[in-house]
């Protein structure tokens, strides 16, 4: 893999978690899709301090699915989002 | 966002203006890449002596410089730096008001340099200053209030400053037409052309390849240090480049092109660096005509040094303005055919709130092949037609770049449909 993951990622009973808070652009790009390139089945879940959108078209082109879990970040909360391969 | 907000900017309807803003940036940049061809094929036997001055060839180079250059420019840093710096522009009708003055002011520019109507270059002159000077307050604004991405934050700054400078010495040769203001309007010209090429497109698409080019490749952004001492060896060639060209120093703008080229150096070595470390193993079109204007960037300061210290005869001057047009232009387009389809899906995302067109789809390849094969012929007959010289050549040169430049309207009318056509099917 040419982009090491270095973002902290844990398995848990809802899917695969990555957080990429505060990583500079594009590096939570790089670090999801790191992710997805290990990962062969379920749900993976981002957390981050903004909504990645420049994640959405890498994402389709990669047969990837999205769907906003948590939108809190008006509050100071954390933005979160599940991903799973196939379609939507 | 209102200026001076300092709130941190995460939702996506925050930080991105809508598709259409950007988009008719774009546009408009379509339009004129095909007007300028037009107008150099037109007036295809004045190039190749030609010295400066009003007529068409002026017209044609500011339809590209401003036109093509600052449109896609301010289009897509509007969209782009707040991913860049975090932080939002918001102003999505001053961003309009932008959009139709710089329009207008381009249009009677464009116009008054073909037919050299003082009045209406003066005219179009300010209207597309009071349009820079807009656009430079947004981006001022966005660039002051920090960034995640130091680089490309420098460069930005140095970038708006050498906006600035331009602005200033365009508009002085404008007023040198009717009133002197110039001992030697020559050098004041190309002072003005350096700032335009080196300083504010160049330093702009320096620094926006630290991010763009990681992004499309899906690679590590490089790190600062040598991208800032990229930027640091740009400035001060620049700076030696200019101060030659204003005191009649020849040996030292050569110098600033020499320095230029260590800049240039830094900067490729680190883009290839970043290339070999990439996820994505077809790197798509879009990457020929990027590894093009690599190419033809050291080129021109080579061609730039050389008609310093004159060493290329009576029309270096034409063939150095020829290569800084090809060098911009080919890598204006390559980022621009590939922002367009991304763009697109990326909003179709935000819009539909499910999985988007893909860029693949978004993407119509026949004419994008057309337009590099047009492009890259263009490039190469105005380059042996002004050097041979056959004006014949230039000719063709100006029609194979005009044909490419239909090719690449019909990509993005079929982007723009096949977006639609998502939205409305949602």
């Amino acid at each position: 893999m040419a982009v090491e993951l270095t973002a902290p990622n844990w398995q848990a009973d809802d899917g695969h978690h990555i957080d990429v808070h505060d990583l500079p652009p594009p590096e939570p790009m790089l670090q999801i899709l790191a992710l997805l390139e290990t990962v062969q089945a379920g749900d993976v879940i981002v957390h981050h301090h903004r909504e990645p959108v420049y994640l959405y078209p890498e994402l389709a082109e990669r047969g990837w699915s999205h769907e906003i879990l948590e939108d809190a970040l008006a509050d100071g909360g954390e933005f979160r989002l599940r991903i799973w391969r196939g379609g939507g | 966002m209102a200026s001076g907000a300092t709130a941190f900017l995460g939702s996506a309807s925050e930080r991105l203006l809508p598709l259409s803003l950007p988009f008719r940036f774009f546009a408009a940049a379509v339009v004129y890449h095909m007007a300028a061809w037009a107008v150099l094929a037109l007036s295809a036997g004045d190039l190749a002596d030609y010295t400066g001055g009003g007529g068409p060839v002026l017209a044609a180079i500011h339809l590209l410089t401003l036109g093509v250059f600052i449109m896609t420019a301010m289009g897509a840093s509007l969209q782009l730096l707040p991913v860049a710096t975090l932080q939002g522009f918001a102003a999505p009708r001053l961003i309009a008001a932008i959009w139709w003055l710089f329009n207008l002011g381009t249009m009677i520019l464009a116009l008054g340099m073909y037919y050299i109507w003082h009045h209406a270059m003066a005219a179009g002159g300010a209207l597309a200053g009071l349009a820079i000077l807009l656009y430079l307050w947004l981006l001022l604004g966005n660039l002051r209030r920090g960034g995640a991405l130091a680089a490309v934050v420098a460069h930005g700054w140095l970038a708006a400053g050498a906006l600035l400078a331009l602005l200033v010495l365009g508009l002085a040769l404008i007023v040198n037409q009717e009133h002197a203001v110039f001992a030697d309007a020559q050098r004041g010209a190309v002072s003005h052309m350096l700032l335009a090429a080196y300083g504010f497109m160049g330093l702009l698409v320096l620094g926006f390849s630290y991010v763009l080019v990681p992004m499309f490749a899906l690679t590590q952004v490089p790190g600062p240090k040598w991208a800032l001492a990229s930027l640091i060896a740009a400035a001060i060639g620049l700076g030696l480049a200019l101060a030659g060209v204003w005191f009649g120093q020849d040996i030292w703008a050569a110098v600033g092109g020499v320095v230029g080229l260590g800049a240039v150096v830094i900067h490729l070595s680190l883009m290839l660096q970043a290339l070999r470390k990439r996820m994505r193993k077809r790197l798509g079109p879009a990457f020929i005509l990027i590894r093009l204007a690599w190419v033809l960037l050291p080129l021109c300061l080579i061609f730039g040094i050389a008609w310093a210290v004159d060493l290329l005869g009576e029309r270096g001057g034409v063939v150095f303005t020829l290569s800084l047009l090809a060098w911009l232009l080919t890598m204006l387009l390559a980022i621009l055919q590939r922002i367009v389809p991304f763009l697109a899906s990326m909003h179709a995302a935000i819009a539909i709130k499910r999985r988007p067109p893909t860029v693949t789809a978004l993407t119509a390849q026949t004419p994008l092949n057309i337009h590099m094969y047009c492009h890259c012929a263009a490039v190469l007959l105005l380059g042996a037609g002004v050097v041979w010289p056959q004006d014949l050549i230039v000719m063709l040169g100006a029609l194979a770049g005009f044909a490419g430049a239909v090719a690449f309207a019909w990509f993005f009318l079929s982007a723009v449909r096949k977006y639609r056509a998502a939205l409305a099917t949602a």
